[in-house]
C-alpha cells in the first residue's frame, strides 16, 4: 500500500525548505520539552537536514558522511563521500534522488532509497574547488544549481550531472541561488568595481541585473556573499542582503516597481539566509547577535531580539503561525514570537551552525556540531 | 584523567634558545656557512636523528568552554594545567614570558565581528592564564607581541582588549605588557642561534624572549594559508621585530618601524636588516608555502616553548586574518588546548580541527606548502603523529570540531 500523499509544501527538500528559500514551514508547529530521539552523525553538522516526501531525512556532515533516517527512527543507509559537507544538500522528491556537494568540489547524485551513487561530477576550477553554497534543485527543469569557490554557478542536468548552463558567481561564491516557481533564478554576486549585484536569470539563461549595491569602502574582496536571496512570490518581492565588509543592508526588490522598495542598514554583517514570515516580514540573523524582523510595509525596524550570542551563523526558520526559530553558536535554540519576544527553549554543549528544518509532520530537526541531530516533536 | 609527568621535559626551565654574545653568534654563523658551503645543511644530522631516535613528546589536554566568561575559562584552564602535572613547578618563582598571538592592527574586524572573537587571543583567556601563573607562584608575567603602534605599551595592547588594570587586578600587579616591535626598554637586542637552522641561522630579537625563565606561547586556533594551521609554533612568527625584519624598512634598521615581515619571511624578496647576516638564502622567492613553514620551525628551534595554550573558543576558519577577506568565516569550536610540547599540542590542535597532523606536504590542511608539524618532528622538536600522542582532558572525540581547511592558493586570495 502506498503511504498517504504529503502536501509538497510540507516537504523541506533543500535549504530554506524550498527553491524560493523562504525558510517557512506552512503549518503551525509547537516545540515543547526535551528533544528526542537524538540521531548521531560521524562529524559536526553544518548543513540543515532535508527530507523527501516519505518523511525520510538526510543529514550530511563535516566528516563527509551522509545518513538517511526514516520517520520511525530506522537508518536505511549511510555512505561516505570524498570530502566534508557544509552546504545543505537538495532532494528531488519525485525521483527519489539526493544531491550533495563536498569541499573537494564534487557533486553527487545519490539514490534516496539506498544511497547508491547515481552519478558524480567534479566541478572544473583552477583554484579552490570547495562547495559551500547550498544546493538548489529545480524540479521542472530537472536541474541542480551549485557553485564552487572556482567562481562559477553550474546548472547540472539532474539525470546525468552534465553542465547545462554556467555563469559568473563572483568573487566569494558562498551564497546559494534561489528560484521562483517558474524556475527563474535569483542569485547574488560581488565583483570588483561593481559591488553586490542581485541577478535574475530566466529559464532560457537570459540574465538581468536587478539591482547593484555599490562596493563598500573595504572593497569587494572583503564583502561576504553568503546569504541567499529569499523569493516572496505571493507579493512579487525578492529580499536580499548586501554586506559591505563590516555592516550590511537588507533590501527588498519589487517586481511591481522594478526596483528596491525598502533598504535597512544593519551594524553587523549577515552570513545566514533570512526567513520569510507568513505576513511577508523578513527575519534576519546578523553577525552582531541580533535577530531582526523587517516589514516591507513599515519604514522602520519593528523588532530586534537579542540572542545574547556575540554573533549568529545559522539561518532562522519560521513556522506557520509566524514564530521564528534560530540556533546560536553558544548551543542554544531560541523561539521568537512575531512580536519580537523570545526565549531559549533548548541548550546543547556545542555550537549550532546549521538551521533547523521540519519534517512533513512539523517535527523540528536541529543538527549540532556535537555530532547529534536533535529532534523536537511537534505538539501542535 | 590525570596525565603522567613527562620525563623528557625538564622541570627546571632554561633560558629559551640560549642567549648568545655577538662573538658567539658570529662564530656560530661561520660554522653554519661552512656547512652550507660543503653542501650539508646544518639541520641534516639533526633531522636524521629526529626520525630515527625518540622524538620528544608531552601530553596535551583539551577542555570545552563555550563562552568567554572569566570564571568559567579560568576554571577550565586551571583543571587542564593541573592535569599536565608539572606547570606549577615549571613557573614557581620564575620569570614568565607569554608570547600572545595578536596581529598587525587592532583597528579591524571580520564582517563586523571583533578581532578577539576571530583572529586574536581573547583577553579573558590571557587574563585567566596570567592569573593561574601568578597563583602557581610566578615571580612576574610579561605578555609580549610586536604591535604596529608607537604608543606606550599598555595603550598598544588596549586596542586588542588587553586592559592592563584588569590584568593587574587578577595578577597581584605582577604583570607587564611589552610591545616587542623593536628593542623596547632594553639596551640591546639578543642574538639567538638556531640549532640546525634551514632558512635562518640566528634571530636578532627583543630581549624579552631571552631574558626569561619560561616561554609560554598563547595563541589562537585558526587555519593558516601558508602554514595550514595556526598554533603555538606559528605564533612565534611575531618574535622577529619590525625594526629589523619589517617591510617598511628602507636601508637600515629603524626603531620606529612597525611593518609586517611579509617581504623578509613570506615572499623572501629581501633579507632582514639585522646587525649580521643571519638568513641562509635558501628560501624560495615568492613561495610562501615553502618559506613560512621553514621559518616557523627555525623559530621553534631557537625559542623552545615550555607551555603552549591555544584559545579555540571563538575563531575563524579557512585562513588566518581579516586580510584574507571574505574567504574566512567565523566559527565556534568552544575548545581550549594546552600542552608542554608545542609540536604535540599543535598536532592535537590539527586533529581537533578534523585534519591529519601528519598529512603530506601540499595536501589539506597544508595545501599550499610544507607540513611544518612534520618538519618540526624531523628536526627533533616534537612528535606530530597522532597515534603516538597522549591526549587528556575531555579527549579528542569530544573536542573534535571540523574546520573548513585553508583554501588552495592558485588563483590567489581576493585583495
Amino acid at each position: 500500500m502506498n503511504p498517504p500523499a504529503v502536501d509538497p509544501a510540507r516537504v523541506w527538500s533543500q535549504a530554506g525548505g524550498n527553491p524560493a528559500r523562504t525558510g517557512r514551514f506552512p503549518a503551525s508547529v509547537a516545540v515543547r520539552g526535551r528533544p528526542q530521539p537524538r540521531l548521531k552523525t560521524a562529524g559536526a553538522v553544518q548543513a540543515a537536514v532535508v527530507f523527501d516526501a516519505r518523511g525520510c531525512g538526510f543529514v550530511a556532515d563535516m566528516a563527509g558522511e551522509v545518513r538517511a533516517f526514516a520517520a520511525e527512527g530506522r537508518e536505511p543507509w549511510r555512505c561516505r563521500l570524498d570530502g566534508a559537507v557544509s552546504a545543505t544538500p537538495a532532494v528531488d522528491p519525485t525521483a527519489g534522488r539526493l544531491f550533495v556537494g563536498t569541499h573537494r568540489g564534487r557533486v553527487y547524485a545519490l539514490n534516496a532509497s539506498d544511497g547508491a551513487v547515481l552519478w558524480q561530477r567534479e566541478l572544473p576550477t583552477a583554484s579552490d574547488p570547495r562547495i559551500t553554497a547550498d544546493l538548489l534543485y529545480l524540479p521542472r527543469a530537472r536541474r541542480v544549481v551549485v557553485s564552487s569557490w572556482g567562481g562559477r554557478f553550474h546548472a547540472l542536468d539532474a539525470d546525468s550531472g552534465r553542465t547545462a548552463q554556467e555563469w559568473d558567481a563572483g568573487l566569494t561564491p558562498s551564497a546559494a541561488a534561489a528560484a521562483a516557481s517558474d524556475e527563474t533564478i535569483y542569485c547574488l554576486r560581488v565583483t570588483r568595481g561593481a559591488g553586490v549585484t542581485l541577478v535574475q536569470r530566466g529559464p532560457n539563461g537570459r540574465e538581468t541585473e536587478l539591482h547593484r549595491e555599490p562596493e563598500g569602502p573595504r572593497g569587494a574582496g572583503r564583502t561576504l556573499v553568503s546569504a541567499a536571496p529569499v523569493v516572496d512570490e505571493a507579493r512579487g518581492r525578492v529580499w536580499f542582503v548586501a554586506n559591505d565588509g563590516r555592516g550590511a543592508a537588507v533590501l527588498v526588490w519589487s517586481q511591481a516597481t522594478g526596483g528596491p522598495v525598502g533598504r535597512w542598514p544593519l551594524p553587523g554583517g549577515v552570513q545566514a539566509t533570512p526567513a520569510l514570515a507568513p505576513d511577508g516580514a523578513l527575519w534576519v540573523a546578523d553577525l552582531a547577535g541580533g535577530l531582526h524582523r523587517f516589514s516591507a510595509e513599515g519604514a522602520s525596524t519593528p523588532h530586534r531580539y537579542n540572542t545574547g550570542a556575540e554573533y549568529l551563523l545559522a539561518a532562522p526558520v519560521c513556522e506557520g503561525s509566524g514564530q521564528c526559530l534560530v540556533a546560536d553558536p553558544l548551543g542554544r535554540l531560541h523561539l521568537i514570537e512575531p512580536g519580537g519576544r523570545g526565549r531559549v527553549v533548548f541548550e546543547a554543549t556545542r555550537a549550532f551552525l546549521a538551521a533547523p528544518s521540519f519534517d512533513p509532520a512539523g517535527n523540528v530537526y536541529l543538527p549540532g556540531t556535537d555530532r547529534r541531530v536533535y529532534v523536537f516533536r511537534n505538539t501542535a | 584523567m590525570s596525565l603522567p609527568r613527562n620525563p623528557a621535559t625538564p622541570s627546571t626551565p632554561r633560558c629559551p634558545g640560549g642567549g648568545l654574545t655577538r662573538r658567539d653568534f658570529l662564530r656560530g654563523l661561520a660554522t653554519a656557512s661552512a656547512a652550507l658551503a660543503a653542501g650539508t645543511a646544518p639541520g641534516a644530522a639533526r633531522t636524521d636523528r629526529g626520525d630515527a631516535a625518540r622524538v620528544p613528546r608531552a601530553p596535551t589536554t583539551l577542555g570545552l568552554c563555550q563562552r568567554y566568561d572569566y570564571p568559567a575559562v579560568r576554571r577550565t584552564l586551571g583543571r587542564m594545567l593541573d592535569e599536565l602535572g608539572d606547570v606549577r613547578p615549571l613557573v614557581r618563582r620564575k620569570h614568565v614570558t607569554v608570547k600572545v598571538n595578536l596581529v598587525n592592527t587592532s583597528a579591524e574586524d571580520v564582517q563586523g565581528v571583533p578581532l578577539w572573537l576571530t583572529v586574536t587571543v581573547h583577553p579573558v583567556v590571557a587574563r585567566a592564564l596570567g592569573s593561574l601563573l601568578i597563583e602557581y607562584g610566578a615571580r612576574e608575567v610579561v605578555l609580549c607581541d610586536q604591535l604596529p603602534f608607537r604608543t606606550p605599551d599598555p595603550e598598544a595592547f588596549a586596542g586588542y582588549g588587553f586592559k592592563l588594570d584588569e590584568f593587574r587586578a587578577v595578577m597581584d600587579g605582577r604583570v607587564r605588557f611589552e610591545n616587542t616591535r623593536n628593542r623596547g626598554r632594553h639596551g640591546s637586542y639578543a642574538w639567538v642561534k638556531v640549532p640546525g637552522g634551514e632558512l635562518a641561522t640566528a634571530w636578532e630579537v627583543n630581549r624579552s624572549y631571552v631574558d626569561t625563565d619560561v616561554l609560554v606561547s598563547l595563541t589562537k586556533l585558526k587555519s593558516h594559508v601558508s602554514g595550514g594551521i595556526t598554533g603555538a609554533l606559528k605564533n612565534l612568527f611575531g618574535v622577529p621585530p619590525s625594526s629589523l625584519y619589517g617591510e617598511d624598512l628602507k636601508d637600515e634598521p629603524d626603531e620606529n618601524a612597525i611593518g609586517y615581515r611579509g617581504a623578509t619571511m613570506h615572499s623572501c624578496e629581501r633579507p632582514p636588516l639585522t646587525s649580521a647576516r643571519s638568513f641562509t638564502g635558501r628560501s624560495v622567492r615568492g613561495d610562501h608555502g615553502y618559506n613560512v613553514p621553514r621559518f616557523i620551525v627555525d623559530l621553534a628551534a631557537a625559542f623552545p616553548i615550555h607551555l603552549a595554550v591555544i584559545d579555540g573558543i571563538s575563531t575563524i576558519q579557512t585562513a588566518e586574518g581579516w586580510w584574507n577577506g571574505a574567504m574566512v568565516s567565523v566559527t565556534r569550536p568552544g575548545v581550549l588546548l594546552a600542552g608542554r610540547n608545542p609540536v604535540c599540542t599543535d598536532a592535537v590542535a590539527a586533529a581537533v580541527m578534523g585534519f591529519d597532523p601528519d598529512a603530506p606536504d601540499r595536501t589539506w590542511p597544508f595545501v599550499n606548502g610544507t607540513n611544518h608539524l612534520a618538519l618540526a618532528r624531523r628536526r627533533g622538536l616534537g612528535e606530530n603523529r597522532l597515534k603516538r600522542l597522549e591526549i587528556g582532558g575531555v579527549g579528542l572525540e569530544a573536542a573534535r570540531f571540523e574546520f573548513h581547511p585553508t583554501y588552495r592558493r592558485l588563483a590567489g586570495p581576493p585583495s
